[in-house]
């Protein structure tokens, strides 16, 4: 133990050292100094085009419907104030279907979003009065949008403009019936189509500390929805399978991918272009959950974000990975579960082509691969990152969280339904459980974190209503049911933007003070026990006569010591 | 026996391997002062309950001080002469005192204010930076719980460290916001923490009650200059994080064998009537039983009036934690003082009636062999000068163990608090009893040897002993009764 | 004896055996109000911006999970964003480590280090070592937009405009946000294409989230307009630009710029005073002393050259190099020789229009007009419409006798911007004045 003390002490003294070393000769030229130069910012925050989630799968309370939700701005405080979340204007929003396997687009849905702002630059204000509807006049600052579609490389057309916006929800006082304006945000069209765009309580349930797997850390302190609390940006839309499947038949063509992107209009300066000579450049792409944090290297990250579906199969480093992942090496390492020999087929079938037996995987079955489509050319398939799922399959009354691998085959990674625990599922499969049927059962506990933490509803859009209240206080009430605990200030030693949302859960006090009266009493006896032991120990030294008697004073020969013989 | 003393002897080698492992390093390291233009600010509050005193610092990097140097130097003269300084000192302080606002109770207090210094030091580029110290002082009646709230406005628009300590003297912080001491021990040196930002702390609010609360052990800290207290000291401070922090079964284990440890290490240092004790035995011929009887009572009214005095704290608002231990410390030094009486009366009663005192007790002398007449102790007054010299041992507690008590109620965490106390006046009993008995099996070696001059020494060990313990008792009634009185 | 040993042993068991059994229900982990300062953002202040609050999280989550390099980076990057906010030079240290926390965990295969680095570089004027720095990240990643965007810094200070202008297309065409946006106006803006830099400095406004970030584009704004001569149009963005981050500097320098041209000039002072008592940078000091000069105070004006003396020497102090600023110091005290050694010196470093009009300024004070001219031109050789440039121009012209091109010049300096500048626009109208009509 001493040596690793010390061992720790000296990387103490030596991290000291190296910040001492960067604070005296790393000073460097301070900025002060410097005769100014144009400096603009780098990393600027763009959190209106960053992609958090897409969902897609069958509708369960409207057979022969299929549904894809995106979700945009992670991490948006609840009841923020004058702080609320538009869309991006200058950005158009996709959800991309490929139903014949080319991983191309075969079916765009892109939304576009205006401001209607009638602030004119006179108040920071977002409203003035209650709202009580979704056009009420108080809202200073609302948005719409327009939703067009494209079908099999067509032209654009406009299925409905000025559709509006759910709002951000502010606060209890300023919009006391927020259903109300999140039911008026759910547009329906002639034909059937569903749409919605507006703030959402953030469906992704996960404890974020799961990823310090790959850092050093370990899966010891998990359990906590880092996500819970907060609120996301969502577009959502329900349509009919035959406006999505190959050849509009369902049922010959059954499977299909999605993936959602943000993109913007591209700029140029110069006369000459260097990427592809598109008019919209790529700012965001997300089709499988976590694939970025666990299946693309970090040097790969911007690479993926950039590159349409149809070039992943052509970046050498992000197929390889996906054949030799990082993780089950780390979780060999800390946990001695071994990790399944390489190459990852099985990764390669459930994140690149859908699971089937017709590219030569392992997993022997037929489940989401658009080769098991009737109508596909199986030489114009191109392996592909997206999210795959398989129209025929009915949706379940009673959803299992671990959906393929629980044996729910309507599950994650066939679709992606809102209750399905992806980072669960996504451990054992990297384990490999997919290829053996059988759950990792040392992983069994996952990230601890199973459910959201607010119920999903049984009609489109299904996602829940925003938060209010301040991540911080565990209230994060709102939902169907009006609570008056939104609008608790955060503690004060805890300012909501800085987050702490790893706090331990509040122990239940009754049982407290049970275990406390039960601990008191007994360290009471325990004391008297001791005084007692000791006070008879003396008094019964004092009264025994011999020293035969007394086995605590084995006293050398020559130290002869009788007992105490005074009288009392 | 020799099974007890080795162990005893096993128990005091790993103490004292562990008092030799050196101390932690310090957390904060000196660090390049925060950029070339920064004015930084440290505002030190004391609480008292009449009235509030600020010590407020402020350091000006090397462009600051320049931009000043017009403002200092009055005359032009290119040198700063003393009224000069004095002049500025004024100026700046009377400046920061319009811009420091405490408000107790809504009432904004009115601020005396005392130029406390004005320095220039040598900085980079062969410039200068400088330093200007002010004392503020106003009336504040802090007899009953209020809420004070301070404002630092000074230069508000200027970057640089801003920080609040504060601290209660006769009264306490219901849980400060601030820190009691300065982390850069008032602007002379800045941590270098990678994951931190510099300190901006322009406002604090603090609940202010009277009496010393459970955050006594602030005002109780005993300091050592040696580096084992400081080892020790160090170990306290870790075991209150331990009892502050988050509750494992792991972390309750280890704090209970660190109280453990801690009772066993405070034990060792000076205190708690060792010295009295090894004088007893030295003079008196104890045994190892009186050895175990010294210790056992020592720990028990050591863990009694750790217990009692935490309650009283705890339950009693206005108490000063200083004054009961001060008064504590001269009823011990008393009680030792009146052993020392007994114990020389004792010898020259002896002295003078030898041979009236064969009692016909067989004989507890272990080594009797020097063949001087040994007086037999009358056993009666034996037992009651161990008694009080268990008693006085223990009759000042020890202000770590207060400490940890006291925070741990504090928490909320009663039961683990005095479950801490029991381990360790456990820890205190074994120690204490280990060196009673090395010390008994010393002097039973030493005896068993005799030496001429060790033996003529040894006629004179009963009266020298007892008036080495009349003369400890009176001096801790008197340090004691010194420290009631500053 | 065993016996006394075994209630002892048993004793101790039975207390520790306690202790851990208080540590079994997990209560919440009470305040640490009696703790010492973390030195976190202290309670009282809630970030109100997302670089604030991201370095919060990331302080947070590196002292639990200490491994994380990308993290470290990412932070480090953060602080460098910081330093440049708040003008707090105390972040390039913080910076700087931990960026090299970030290597030393993972030297290779980090490209995000490498670019936090070479941001941090550009900040001190490390031009070619940011150029380095951006060129090693774009080997391993070649789609990083922030590496396109130091190496556009880099390569525009060292005087590459194509370069420059290639790499930030590179970054429009990989992530169009703010950062390429405002990176992209700033070129045309060297180039005189002004509308087109508007509109650009306008898309990336209606991207900016974070306060400092919406001042900084509605100060690139008024910038833009004030070039224009537009001085309404400048007071409007400045005064949005404070409406939405008050802290945000160089916002106060506009003003002070907009009122001198009014005429308010104490106002003008004023500012310049503030502004110079928050952020002392020898640049903002020799404007206020020019101010100074032109209302008639030579002698607070010679105080503030002095002040500015001192930052440049500590400046140097701390291993930096401005002979840029150096240059127009010595300039401003009259000392063309040294000035002409100082922006020779930088001249061989970087060939940047700044440098060359600098260069070509110094010679002209120091009378070596022939090679002045030839420095001036290369300073207007992309186009800028740029006020002083083609005022030094004209100055030099005239001094060589070539008094057409001097009244061409002269002219439209004053037709961009008639206040362009409190000393030289008069001087300007002067030298016109003496010119006569054509």
């Amino acid at each position: 133990m001493r040596s690793t003390r010390t061992r720790r002490r000296g990387t103490a003294l030596a991290a000291l050292g190296l910040a001492l070393a960067a604070g005296v000769a790393g000073l460097g030229p301070s900025g002060a100094g410097a005769s100014s130069h144009r400096e603009a910012p780098l990393i600027a925050a763009d959190p209106a085009v960053d992609n958090t989630d897409v969902y897609a799968f069958a509708s369960p309370d409207r057979p022969g419907y299929a549904t894809f939700v995106a979700n945009f701005i992670p991490f948006e405080e609840p009841n923020g104030g004058p702080n609320f979340y538009p869309f991006a204007t200058d950005a158009v929003y996709n959800i991309n279907i490929d139903n014949n396997g080319d991983a191309r687009p075969d079916v765009v849905y892109r939304w576009t979003f205006h401001n209607v702002d009638k602030r004119g630059g006179s108040t920071f204000l977002y409203n003035n009065g209650p709202v009580t509807s979704i056009a009420d006049e108080n809202l200073l600052f609302r948005q719409t949008y327009t939703l067009q579609a494209s079908f099999n490389g067509g032209p654009f057309q406009t299925r409905v403009s000025n559709a509006p916006v759910a709002p951000s929800r502010v606060g209890p006082a300023s919009m006391p019936d927020y259903a109300k304006l999140r039911n008026q945000a759910v547009t329906t069209l002639p034909g059937g189509w569903k749409i919605f765009a507006g703030q959402a309580d953030d469906p992704f349930f996960l404890d974020l500390r799961v990823f310090d797997l790959l850092y050093g850390g370990n899966l010891k302190e998990v359990g906590q929805d880092t996500l819970g609390g907060y609120n996301v940006n969502t577009i959502a839309i329900q349509v009919p399978f035959k406006d999505v499947a190959l050849n509009a038949d369902a049922k010959r063509n059954p499977v299909i991918g999605t993936w959602s992107t943000a993109e913007r209009p591209r700029v140029r300066i110069t006369g000459k272009t260097t990427t592809s000579t598109k008019d919209l450049v790529q700012v965001s792409r997300l089709g499988n959950p976590l694939v970025n944090e666990v299946v693309v290297p970090s040097g790969l990250k911007d690479a993926f974000n950039a590159l349409p579906p149809d070039k992943d199969a052509s970046v050498a480093p992000v197929v390889a990975r996906v054949k030799d992942p990082e993780v089950p090496k780390l979780i060999q390492g800390i946990y001695g579960v071994k990790a399944p020999a390489t190459p990852r087929n099985d990764l390669v079938e459930i994140f690149l082509t859908g699971i089937t037996t017709k590219a030569g995987g392992p997993i022997k079955a037929d489940l989401n691969s658009q080769l098991n489509n009737a109508d596909v050319n199986p030489s114009a398939f191109r392996p592909s990152e997206m999210l795959r799922l398989n129209l025929s399959v009915k949706p379940t009354a009673k959803p299992n969280r671990l959906g393929v691998l629980g044996g729910d085959l309507q599950g994650f990674p066939d679709g992606r339904r809102l209750t399905d625990d992806v980072v669960d599922i996504e451990l054992q499969a990297l384990e490999g459980a997919a290829q053996t049927g059988k759950l990792v059962s040392a992983l069994a506990a996952g990230d601890g974190v199973n459910a959201n933490d607010h119920a999903f509803g049984t009609s489109f859009p299904y996602i829940a209503l925003p938060n209010v209240g301040a991540v911080n206080n565990g209230t994060s009430a709102g939902n169907l049911s009006q609570s008056s605990a939104a609008a608790v200030t955060p503690p004060r030693s805890a300012p909501p933007a800085e987050q702490s949302v790893r706090t331990a859960p509040v122990a239940n006090s009754s049982h407290d003070d049970t275990m406390n009266a039960v601990i008191t009493a007994t360290l009471g006896a325990v004391a008297v026990a001791l005084a007692a032991l000791l006070i008879v120990g003396w008094l019964m030294r004092r009264r025994r006569p011999t020293a035969a008697g007394t086995p605590q004073n084995p006293l050398p020969p020559s130290a002869a010591s009788g007992p105490d013989k005074s009288p009392a | 026996m020799r099974r007890l003393v080795s162990l005893a002897l096993a128990a005091l080698g790993v103490i004292g391997i562990v008092l030799a492992l050196p101390a932690r390093p310090a957390s904060a390291q000196p660090a390049h002062p925060l950029g070339n233009f920064s004015v930084n600010q440290a505002i030190g509050l004391d609480l008292y309950p009449d009235r509030v005193a600020v010590t407020a610092i402020v350091d000006l990097a090397e462009l600051p001080t320049l931009q000043e140097r017009p403002a200092v130097d009055t005359n032009g003269d290119g040198t700063v002469s003393a009224p000069e300084s004095t002049a500025y000192n004024t100026r700046v302080c009377n400046a920061m005192a319009g811009a420091v606002a405490l408000r107790v109770d809504g009432h904004r207090v009115q601020w005396s204010v005392r130029p406390a210094g004005f320095a220039y030091r040598p900085g980079s580029a062969g410039l200068h930076t400088s330093r200007v110290s002010c004392a503020f002082k106003a009336a504040a009646d802090l007899t009953r719980p209020a809420t004070a709230d301070l404002v630092n406005g000074y230069r508000a628009d200027r970057i640089g460290w801003r920080e609040i300590t504060a601290a209660g003297h006769g009264v306490h912080i219901v849980h400060p916001q601030v820190p009691v001491r300065s982390v850069t021990n008032s602007l002379r040196s800045y941590p270098a923490d990678l994951l931190g930002s510099p300190l901006d702390q322009r406002s604090a609010r603090l609940q202010v009650e009277p009496g010393d609360g459970p955050s006594a052990g602030a005002a109780i800290r005993v300091s050592g200059g040696d580096p084992v207290s400081r080892w020790v000291a160090q170990a306290d401070r870790v075991l209150e994080r331990l009892v502050g922090g988050h509750l494992t079964p792991f972390v309750g284990a280890l704090a209970v064998l660190l109280a453990l440890m801690l009772g066993a290490a405070h034990a060792a240092l000076p205190g708690h009537g060792k010295t009295v004790m090894a004088a007893y035995i030295a003079g008196r011929r104890g045994r190892r039983r009186d050895a175990l009887t010294v210790g056992a009572i020592v720990t028990l009214t050591h863990t009694g009036g750790v217990l009692v005095l935490g309650l009283l704290l705890t339950a009693t608002a206005g108490l000063a934690g200083e004054v009961v231990l001060s008064w504590l410390g001269i009823a011990s030094g008393i009680l030792v003082a009146a052993v020392g009486v007994a114990m020389l009366v004792g010898v020259l009663r002896r002295r003078t009636s030898v041979h009236h005192h064969d009692h016909g007790h067989s004989h507890e002398h272990p080594h009797d062999h020097h063949g001087h007449p040994h007086p037999h102790p009358s056993r009666q007054v034996g037992r009651l000068s161990l008694v009080g010299m268990g008693i006085a041992g223990g009759l000042v507690p020890s202000p770590s163990a207060l400490i940890v008590l006291l925070g741990a109620v504090g928490l909320g965490r009663t039961a683990f608090g005095v479950l801490l106390v029991l381990a360790y006046g456990a820890g205190m009993a074994a120690m204490l009893t280990a060196a009673g008995l090395v010390l008994v099996r010393m002097r039973d070696r030493w005896a068993s040897r005799p030496r001429r001059t060790l033996a003529r020494l040894a006629a004179l060990a009963p009266t020298g002993t007892a008036a080495l313990v009349l003369c400890v008792g009176l001096g801790l009634a008197g340090r004691a009764a010194l420290g009631l009185v500053n | 004896m065993r016996l006394r040993i075994l209630i002892v042993g048993l004793t101790a068991i039975l207390l520790t055996g306690v202790g851990a059994v208080f540590g079994l229900h997990r209560g919440e982990s009470p305040d640490p109000g009696s703790a010492q300062a973390s030195s976190s953002l202290s309670a009282g202040q809630a970030p109100a911006d997302q670089l604030a609050a991201s370095i919060a999280r990331a302080q947070k989550h590196l002292s639990a999970v200490p491994g994380d390099y990308p993290a470290w980076a990412a932070l480090g990057s953060a602080y460098t964003e910081r330093a440049r906010v708040t003008a707090d030079p105390v972040y390039y240290p913080k910076a700087e480590a931990a960026l090299r926390r970030s290597l030393k965990l993972r030297p290779t295969g980090n490209p995000a280090a490498l670019v936090g680095l070479g941001a941090l570089a550009n900040a001190r004027h490390g031009f070619a070592t940011a150029r380095d720095l951006a060129r090693r990240a774009l080997r391993m990643d070649a789609y990083s937009a922030d590496a396109y965007g130091v190496l556009a810094d880099a390569q525009t200070q060292l005087g590459h405009p194509a370069a420059a202008t290639e790499a930030i297309q590179h970054m429009l065409d990989l992530r169009p946000g703010l950062a390429a946006y405002a990176r992209a106006s700033y070129d045309l803006e060297q180039q005189g294409r002004l509308g087109d830099a508007v509109a650009l400095m306008r898309r990336a406004l209606g991207d900016a989230v974070d306060p400092a970030d919406i001042a900084f584009c509605r100060y690139q704004l008024g910038e833009l307009a004030w070039r224009a001569g537009r001085l309404d149009d400048a007071e409007t963005e400045y005064t949005g630009g404070q409406a939405a981050d008050p802290a945000y500097l160089p916002l106060l320098a506009g003003h002070a710029r907009v009122a001198a041209a009014h005429g308010h000039t104490a106002t003008a002072l004023a500012d310049y005073a503030e502004l110079t008592a928050r952020y002392p940078s020898p640049g903002y000091l020799m404007d206020y002393a020019t101010l100074l000069r032109a209302a008639g105070q030579p002698a607070r004006a010679d105080q503030q050259l002095a002040l500015a003396a001192a930052a440049l020497r500590l400046f140097r102090a701390n291993g930096g190099t401005d002979d840029l600023g150096a240059a127009q110091l010595a300039i401003a005290q009259g000392h063309a020789g040294q000035a002409v050694l100082a922006a020779k010196r930088e001249w061989s470093r970087r060939h940047f229009a700044d440098v060359a009009d600098m260069l070509g300024w110094a010679l002209h004070r120091s009378g070596a007009n022939a090679e002045a001219i030839s420095y001036a031109r290369k300073a207007n050789a992309l186009g800028a419409h740029n006020s002083g440039y083609l005022f030094h121009l004209g100055m030099i012209e005239l001094s060589l006798g070539r008094n057409a091109d001097a009244r061409r010049d002269l002219s439209a300096a004053l037709a961009l911007n008639p206040h362009f500048s409190p000393l030289d626009a008069p001087a300007a109208t002067a030298a016109l004045h003496r010119l006569g009509p054509r």
